[in-house]
This record gives structure tokens, sequence and C-alpha cells, in this order.
């Protein structure tokens, strides 16, 4: 049974529907062949019986009168009969009358015993025993013995028709079933090959030919459409998958784009913040430099003013103050960097500043270099100081002039353009609104990428020692920041530099021409109060003041000023004092406290830092003015007679 | 089984019937005394031999027996409650000459010729069965005749006088008959 299952259903069929054929097949032959052994049986003990009584009625004869010989000779009629191997007649007393034996047959066949009349059979032979009769009167018995070889022999050839018909059977129940076995073997198989295919290569496309409209019809439709459903399924998936995927992969460069416009932001930041630093620094040191400058160029001015000094001595006040200048002039420069410069703010027109340059310009850059001003038509009005526009536009072109050694074209350009958001996205520095963009783009040998970023780096320079201080751009940058504005710089090797500078537009256009005219320094006789903690520049302060005809009082702090404004009460006029002191009272303190005792008190507030002339200016109630440091002494005088005739 | 018991039954009920009637069967004759073997013979012969049609069925079959007392009894004996072709038998004693022309079968027991023939002459144009047991009863017209043999009794026939007869004699009466005299027989060789 185990070997059965183990069979593939192909087998399996085939098998089922032989051993169902046979198996019919040997009962209709076994039934068969028992009817025929019996009809056999049953015609040879009819034929047994005719002969018996033929052969019984010949021997009456011989039974009535005694003569054995003739009834011997009667039986040796069984000659002609092969079947017959023996044969013997009783008389009616059971005695042997006459006997026959078939000749080859064994001898000592001996007749049984006289046995009533019937048949029986024996393994191979019949024995009949028959009255022998004669006008109803008994005579005698006959028997007669036959061999059933003509029955075996007719088993012998039932036997063989019967393997020859049950192998033909066979033979033809296999090529049936072969033939039958597409209407129900075939499907499965296909089925198994279907469920195969589904089961290995994941094909959901695979159908299963519909071959009947049977169970196994209706499983195949059903098992088709449990197919198509699972494809129909699988397809939505790969497709929910493909999408994630797309998902995935456009998340991922938004992603990837995200990070690098942070690393960039960051980046740029970074740079912001180290400029920064370096401002700091710069300022802290230019701060504190600058106030010793401003004591020797003081010092100067007044040593040179001194008659009687011999024309050698003149001549070399004159170099040193000239070197003064220069430091100063540095100095002024990493305050512009460090946007600590005091800005003379006013509406500016870009166009005339650029109009106003181009002679120098051509001067300064050389014949060799081509000049050309694209320039917007009309005013572009920006809020600025105009000194340090032209500083801007100098530099710049200095710059582009030293990138462009064997010459070339410079092309500076202006206009008007409102910023959007979208570009304040590209570049932390910019702002969305109005802006006054100048460009300035020369055809030099560009800057590496390494370099770019750091060209606004103070005393950062790739010329060769002694040509440049490294300053240039520095002073730009600074400028251009503390005018709210920033810079582009857009940059291609052996091609040219493009720099952009962007500077708030100015909405409306200025009222009228403020002119300022230079007059001879003014004086007056009012008493001044200086507070200051630098000795020297305290120093300097009165003794300029005094010259120029005012009483003046000095203290070198804030608690000394208390004191004086003590012992001289209310007639000082104005207040000149410096912001930051040391004792705890700052300059602005020391304004308000003074305003408390009278109030009106005119009051200068100077500084080195514009951040701190910023936060003061903010305060317009206060109503003072601020000087920033280092100052001459034409801006000292003016501010004195500004503040003092003020209403 | 049931035939066998039923063949048994039925032979021990006709054994018993034999031995009732007196009819003695061949194996029965060595036993039997020659007279008695005779009487059985001649009632025997009526089976194996066709007598022309009687004018009547009523009339009895008559077996007319000439000097041969002993025979005649045991004829009587045997032939009791019997027919032959559906008429009863009549055992009559044959005196004369004249008394063969009543009979059917007659058995001329005299063993002299002259004699023999006295009674023979008469049947010779009727349809008698004529059995003797002399020697020369054939030779004298007769048609059956008991001859003692190897210390059996065995049978004569004159065909020749049977069919003047116009008697029609069975094969199977011919075939155990030791001699046949007469026209040659077409069934024996």
């Amino acid at each position: 049974m185990g070997r059965f299952r183990q069979l593939s259903i192909r087998n399996k069929q085939m098998l089922i529907s032989m051993l169902t054929s046979g198996v019919a097949l040997l009962l209709a032959c076994t039934g068969f062949v028992l009817y025929d052994v019996l009809t056999a049986q049953e015609e040879m003990r009819q034929n047994l019986l005719t002969l018996a009584e033929v052969l019984g009625n010949n021997s009456t004869g011989a039974l009535d009168f005694n003569v054995p010989k003739e009834a011997t000779e009667v039986l040796s009629a069984l000659k002609a009969r092969a079947d017959v191997t023996a044969a013997c007649i009783y008389t009616k007393d059971g005695t042997v009358f006459a006997r026959y034996a078939q000749s080859g047959s064994p001898a000592d066949s001996v007749p049984p015993p006289c046995q009533p009349a019937g048949h029986r059979f024996e393994r191979d032979r019949m024995l009949l025993f028959h009255p022998v009769e004669q006008n109803g009167e008994v005579l005698g018995t006959l028997f007669i013995q036959a061999n059933l070889d003509a029955l075996a022999q007719r088993m012998q050839q039932y036997l063989k028709i019967g393997i020859g018909v049950l192998l033909a059977a066979m033979l033809m129940a296999f090529l049936l079933s072969l033939w039958f076995q597409r209407f129900i073997t075939e499907p499965v198989l296909h089925l198994v090959q279907a469920t195969r295919a589904v089961a290995q290569k994941k094909d959901y496309a695979v159908r299963v030919p519909k071959e009947s409209v049977d169970e196994l019809g209706q499983f195949i439709d059903d098992f088709n459409e449990m197919l198509a459903q699972i494809q129909a399924r699988d397809a939505a998936l790969h497709e929910a998958q493909a999408r994630l995927e797309q998902r995935v992969a456009e998340r991922t460069q938004e992603l990837q784009a995200e990070v690098a416009e942070r690393k960039r932001v960051e980046s740029q930041l970074l740079q912001a913040q180290k400029m920064e630093a370096v401002g700091q620094l710069a300022g802290g040191v230019a701060h504190d430099f600058n106030n010793i400058l401003a004591a020797i160029i003081l010092q100067l001015d007044l040593l040179q003013d001194e008659p009687g000094l011999s024309p050698r001595v003149r001549e070399d006040l004159q170099e040193v103050d000239k070197g003064a200048h220069r430091a100063a002039e540095l100095t002024r420069q990493l305050l512009l960097f460090s946007r600590r410069q005091i800005m003379q703010m006013k509406p500016v027109d870009l166009n005339e500043v650029l109009a106003d340059l181009l002679k120098m310009l051509r001067r300064l850059l050389g014949e060799h270099i081509d000049i050309t001003i694209h320039g917007e038509p009309g005013p572009l009005w920006v809020d600025a100081d105009a000194g340090m526009m032209q500083q801007v536009v100098m530099n710049l072109c200095v710059n582009a002039r030293d990138a462009m050694p064997q010459g070339g074209q410079l092309t500076l350009g202006t206009r008007v353009l409102d910023i959007q958001a979208e570009t304040v996205l590209a570049n932390t520095e910019a702002r969305p609104g109005r802006f006054v963009c100048l460009s300035v783009t020369d055809t030099g040998c560009g800057i590496g990428t390494q370099t770019l970023p750091r060209i606004f780096e103070p005393f950062f320079t790739t010329k060769e020692v002694g040509r440049g201080t490294g300053m240039g751009l520095a002073t730009v940058y600074g400028i251009v920041k503390q005018h709210q504005g920033w810079i582009e710089v857009e940059s291609a090797l052996n091609v040219g530099t493009t720099f952009r500078v962007y500077l708030p537009a100015r909405l409306a256009a200025p009222d009228g021409e403020s002119v300022t005219a230079l007059a001879p320094l003014p004086r007056g006789r009012e008493t001044v109060l200086v507070v200051e903690d630098d000795a020297p520049l305290r120093k300097l302060s009165v003794t300029t003041l005094q010259r120029l005809g005012y009483h003046v009082m000095e203290a070198p702090h804030g608690a000394a000023a208390l004191r004086q404004w003590n012992d001289y009460g209310g007639n000082i006029d104005l207040l000149l004092t410096d912001m930051v002191m040391p004792e705890g009272i700052n300059g602005l303190d020391l304004a308000q406290r003074l305003r408390i005792l009278k109030p009106g008190l005119k009051v200068i507030i100077s500084t080195g830092y514009s951040q701190e002339v910023a936060r003061l200016s903010a305060g317009k109630e206060l109503d003072l003015i601020c000087l920033t440091k280092p100052y001459e002494m034409r801006v000292l005088a003016n501010a004195v007679r500004d503040c003092l005739d003020r209403v | 089984m049931w035939l066998r018991s039923q063949a048994r039954w039925w032979c021990g009920a006709l054994a018993l019937a034999g031995a009732l009637f007196g009819c003695a069967s061949a194996a029965e004759l060595s036993a039997l005394a020659e007279h008695q073997i005779k009487a059985l013979y001649l009632f025997n012969f009526t089976k194996y031999v066709e007598w022309p049609a009687a004018a009547s069925n009523a009339a009895p079959f008559v077996i007319g027996v000439c000097e041969a007392l002993e025979v005649r009894n045991d004829l009587v004996e045997i032939t009791r409650d019997k027919r032959v072709q559906g008429r009863a038998i009549v055992i009559q004693a044959v005196r004369s000459a004249q008394d063969v022309g009543a009979c059917d079968l007659l058995f001329i027991g005299a063993t002299d010729q002259a004699r023999i023939a006295e009674f023979l002459r008469p049947s010779r144009n009727a349809a008698v069965l004529t059995v003797g047991s002399a020697e020369n009863f054939l030779a004298l017209g007769g048609m059956v005749n008991f001859v003692r043999r190897e210390d059996k009794l065995r049978l004569e026939i004159g065909l020749d006088a049977v069919q003047r007869a116009r008697l029609v004699m069975s094969a199977k009466l011919l075939a155990i008959a030791g001699t046949i005299k007469g026209r040659a027989d077409p069934m024996r060789k």
C-alpha cells in the first residue's frame, strides 16, 4: 500500500483501471469456466449415459442368454472411444459378466464392485453405473469409466484463451486509460505543473487550461481565479513597493539636497563667524592703537605749530606725520573691516560715485586696462557714506587691476533689483527687498576655490610681500556689512571674476543737496568739561579746545568730573566725555547725572565703537552728539560748536 | 449421493422382484437345471422375435410344449403374470400335430426325428417359432435348437425357416447364437 501511495497519479490511475478490468475479467472468466466445466461434465455424463444405454441395450441378449463373450464383444466396441478407459457389465446379482479395458491402460484394472446406478467424478476420471434394462426389467448393471482428458484439454485451452483474453484486456485497459488519462490525469498534471511554477518561480501569470466542465474543470476555474487574484495582489504589492521606493528615493534626494544646503549654509555661517571673530580682534587692536595714534597726531600738530623750529626738524616732523597718517589709515581700514568706523550716512547716488571716480580710476589702473561702465540710467540712491563707497569701488578696481597684470577689460555696472525670498535661501547674507547692485567684472586670472573663502580676511593676500596690505577686500567687506549689504563673488580661473555688491536701495530720492563746505575752524568762549581716562588724549583735547578760545576743565574719570562740577557749579556749558571709563561711571551715566543738576546741558560723547554710537544715536531724547575716535581737530571743533549752537 | 443411494435402492428392489418372480438372470443359470434354463430361454425368445400382427390383442400368446413336462411346468411358473407384446401367455401342452396351429411358439422336446418332423410339418407355413433340442432339428426344418457345448447351453438358429415363417428375429438373438444356418446374415462377418 505504501508503494502504491508513492506512485504518480498517472500510474495509479492506470494501475487501478488495469486492476479493475483484470479482476472483472478474471471473475467473468472464472464464472464462465465454472459454467463450462459443469456443462462439460453434464455433457460428458449425458454422453456416457447414452453410451451406457446403447451398450446395455446391445448387451441384453448376452445377459438373457448368458453369453459373456457376446457381451465382451459388445463392450469391445468401446475401442473407438479414446476417453473410455474401462467398462464392465455386472449381472443382476453384481458379479462381473463382461469387462473391457482400454489397451495401454493399467492392466490391473479390476472392475470396482457393482454400485447402484449413478455417476461420480474422481480426480482424473468419471465413473458411471447404469442399469441394463429390457422392457422395464433390469438385467444387470453397466459400468463405464472415462478419463477426463478431454475436459482437462478443454480446461487447458480455456486457460490459454483466458490468459490471452486477460492480457489483451489489460493491454486494452492500458491503452484506454492512456487515452482517457487526458480527461482526468492531464488536468491534474497541468495543475501540478502550474502549482510548481507558482511555488518555485513565483510566476502567478500561469493559467491551467480548462478541458472539461466537470468537478476538475470547476476546480481549475477556481484555481485560475485564485491565481488571478494573487497576481493582482502581487502586482499591487509591486506597484506599492515601487511607489515606496520612488518616494524613498525622492525623499533621500531631498534630504541630500537639504544636507548639502545645510552644509553650505553652515560653512557660510562659519565663514561669517570667522569674519566676525577676526573683525573683533582687529577692531580691538585697532581701537587701542587708534588712541595712541590720535595722541601722536595731535601732538605732532601741536609741535608743528610751535614757532622757532629749525627747517630740518620741521621736515622730520612732516615725515613722522606722514607715517602716523599711514598708520592711522591702516587702523581706519581695520576699523572699517570690523565695522567700527563712524559713517557719515547720507543719500548717495552710486552712478554719480562711479562717474566722479572714473577719471581717477583711469589714471590709477593704467592704460592697459579698458574700463567700461554699464550703469542703470538715473540716480541710484542709497543711504551710505560717500567716502566709504568710493573706497569700496577703488579697492575692487585695484583688486581687478592686480588680477590683470597683462591688461584686460574692467566692467563696472549698476542696477536696481528686487531680491526675492528664494534668492535669500541661497545666500545667508542676502535679505529680501529692493537693492542696488554694484558689479565689478574683470577678465583676470580668477580666484581658486581654495582661495575664495579667505579673500575677505584681513591681511590675506596672494600678492608678493610689499605690494598689498591684504586689507583691500577686507575693508570692502566691512564697509558693505556696515551698510547692511552683502557681497557675492563669482570667479572662474583664467576667465575672470565678478564682485557684486548689494546695498539697500533708498526708497525715495533726497529733498535737496546737503553740501558741506570747508570753513575756518569755529571758535568759542564757553566752558567745556573734558572727561577722558586716556591722559595724552585728554591733554590733546584740552589743548586743542583752549586754542580755539574755550575755557576748559578736565577730569580723568566720572567721579573726578562730579567733583569738578561741584567746584564750578552751573558754569559748565558742555560736557565732552569718553564713553568707556574706569571708576564705574561711564560717559552716558555721567551725562545723565549732570543733566539732573543742570537740565539742558550740552553733551558730546566720544567713542571708538560704532555699535555704541548706534546705540547712543538711537536714544534721540538724550539730545547728544557722538564723536568717533580718532578725530581730527576740525571734527572736534565742528562738533563742539554744533553742539553748543543747538537750541 | 442421492443418486447413488437412489440407485442402490432401485437395485435392491429389482433383485428382490427378480427373486420373487423367479426370473433367473444369466448368472444364476449355472445353478439351474437344464430344463429350467430351457424354459427361461423359451420365454426370453419372445423378447427377441416379432410375430406378424395378431388378429386381436385379446387373443393369448400361446406357447406350446411338446413332450417336455418339466419345461412346461417351469414355463408356467416363469410366465405367470407375464405378457408378450401385451398379450397374456398361455402354456399349452401339444400332443398332436393338430395342436400346433394354435401355437405362437412351439417347443418340441422330442428327440425322435420322425416325431419332430411330424410336429414341424403343420408349422411350416404358419408363424410359429419352433424350438427344439435335437441334433437334426434345424435340418428337419426347425428354427431354433438348443445344443450343449462346453458344458453350456448354446443356440442354433435356422434362419431360412424363420424367414419362411415371416418371423423377424432380433439381431441380438442372432448375435448370441452359436450357429446360424441358412442364408448368410449381412450383420455378421
